[in-house]
């Protein structure tokens, strides 16, 4: 009940991701440093950046996957000691790279695990599986299919219909774009879009940057665990992100 | 002559197959193959021996507490000796539950002493006889409890993982824990869930098996070996696989005893399985693993 409480209150908060110098360290290696940044509501935020510049580190720390220092507020609660599994409950929802559906699940199952959250409001839950049925007609024809015999596409799109099951506030997403045709990835971000434009704030990660761009509002670059560059889409210098980007 | 073997292998399938059933499920949502599997069913066997024997309760109320008990004991190992090594090493909670095989065999040894105590059956009634053309079939009533009792809990296990809330987040953290979480699952919970579940199963093999095999510290290890070997023949996997497998064998075990040799039983059965496996290494019903990347 408290939690529900606290969702009410987040109505009125415009910054609901603040984050503040995040630091994730693998061993000896620092794959994130002093990295800060925020979301504000209703926006579309892109992480750019090469492999290994620190991208999923970032949102699986988020998630409380990963041991991590540093700060983040979410709806102006401090949520990094939250463990990862009542992270969902909040309203925050990260959708795993590699699209990490349940193979051995059928399609359906899998989007009910998405509402895992809500469980206890069954019409809440036919409601949100009617609308990813509407988002992703090619699920709503394989809802007795099993996830791991889906193609690649498909199955992104299960995960991503997947962790809007639970309403969330906040959709994160690591490399939706990975593995996928360029006609498939066109699809997955216009859909990424209908759904930012529904009012669900997006955090993207992506190695695809060009396509990125297409939707973001704003967006970090990423190099080294770090930010390179930061800004409103329309702002950025693309010659500068290129040489950033790219490195060269 | 035949069918009747054929009956009787069914029966004792169906106690290798609940216990095949029990290693799978904590194997698949935890991973960790239980040594101690037979051992721990052992102990609620005794318990049932003190309630029912000693101090004189009800039948049914000391079989209750007995499974319960064997409930906890599946919570106790979960929680308080694998879970502290989870993340740590992964091998050595194999060697955590070789190690409480022996501490519970010693346990028992200490408490009980080593007679064979003897537990009656529930139903003693006037035997089951079916009576047809090829011959005669007898069915003991206890063992149609046993397959009474065997088939719900599969029945029970198959519509909980299927159709409820909890069974399918229990089939979720079985595929991946991290991305379990990721949907808000609270997968150290579903874990202790699995241990609890397979605990009770394999109080209930033993409860069952008992009056045939008296109650004693080794009493389960015919019983931990076979039910590990149709897991395996199954293809340590799922339901339907620990089935087929527990039931294969009841019924090779049940045709070379009567028609090879008594003696050999066991040693026959396992090499027509090792055999099967050769042809077949991933189990009669498991799958090859195809990983798309």
């Amino acid at each position: 009940m408290k939690i529900e409480r606290w969702l009410k209150l987040t109505l009125a908060i415009e910054r609901i991701l603040e984050v503040e110098n995040l630091n994730v360290k693998y061993g000896p290696v620092e794959a994130v440093r002093d990295t800060s940044f925020n979301v504000e509501n209703g926006e579309l935020v892109s992480i750019l950046g090469s492999n290994g510049a620190g991208k999923s580190s970032t949102l699986k720390a988020l998630a409380g996957l990963i041991h991590h220092e540093g700060k983040v507020r979410f709806f102006e609660r401090d949520i990094s000691r939250v463990e990862a599994h009542r992270i969902p409950y909040l309203g925050l929802m990260l959708c795993p790279e590699r699209r990490g559906i349940f193979p051995d699940l059928n399609v359906e199952d899998n989007l009910l695990l998405g509402a895992y959250t809500i469980r206890k409001n069954r019409n809440l839950i036919k409601q949100n599986i009617e609308k990813v049925y509407g988002l992703f007609e090619r699920l709503g024809e394989r809802k007795k299919q099993l996830a791991g015999t889906l193609s690649g596409g498909e199955q992104q799109m299960l995960a991503i219909g997947r962790a809007l099951m639970g309403e969330p506030k906040l959709l994160m997403l690591d490399e939706p774009s990975l593995g996928l045709s360029p006609k498939l990835v066109d699809f997955i971000f216009d859909a990424l879009k209908t759904i930012n434009k529904s009012g669900t704030a997006i955090l993207l990660v992506e190695q695809n940057a060009m396509i990125a761009m297409e939707i973001s509002n704003r967006i970090y670059v990423m190099q080294n665990g770090r930010f390179a560059i930061s800004g409103n889409v329309r702002d950025i210098d693309f010659q500068t992100l290129k040489m950033k980007y790219l490195g060269v | 002559m035949v069918f009747q073997q054929i009956i009787a292998g069914i029966i004792t399938g169906s106690l290798y197959a609940i216990v095949a059933l029990g290693l799978v499920v904590a194997y698949k949502v935890t991973g960790v193959m239980n040594f101690a599997y037979g051992y721990m069913g052992m102990i609620s066997a005794y318990i049932f021996f003190t309630f029912f024997s000693m101090i004189g309760m009800n039948y049914i109320l000391s079989f209750l507490i007995s499974v319960a008990f064997g409930a906890l004991v599946g919570y106790s190992v979960e929680r308080g000796l694998l879970r502290p090594v989870r993340n740590i090493s992964p091998a050595s909670m194999v060697i955590i539950t070789l190690g409480l095989l022996l501490v519970l065999e010693g346990t028992a040894l200490q408490i009980w002493g080593n007679n064979y105590q003897q537990i009656p059956n529930l139903l003693n009634g006037v035997p089951f006889i079916l009576k047809f053309s090829g011959g005669i079939i007898v069915i003991p009533q206890q063992n149609l409890l046993i397959l009474g009792l065997v088939a719900s809990v599969i029945v029970a296990l198959i519509l909980y993982l299927n159709l409820t809330f909890q069974g399918k987040a229990m089939r979720a953290v079985a595929q991946s824990e991290e991305i379990a979480k990721l949907m808000g699952i609270n997968s150290n919970l579903i874990m202790s869930i699995s241990w609890i579940i397979s605990g009770a199963i394999g109080a209930l093999a033993a409860v069952l098996v008992a009056p045939q095999t008296f109650v004693y510290p080794d009493m389960m290890l015919n019983l931990q070996i076979m039910g590990f070997t149709a897991a395996v023949l199954g293809g340590f996997e799922s339901i339907p696989g620990s089935i087929i497998g527990g039931i294969s064998i009841g019924i090779i075990e049940n045709l070379v005893g009567t028609y090879i040799s008594t003696n050999l039983k066991t040693t026959f059965s396992l090499a027509i399985i090792v055999a099967i496996l050769l042809i077949k290494p991933e189990g009669l019903l498991g799958s090859a693993k195809v990983k798309r990347v």
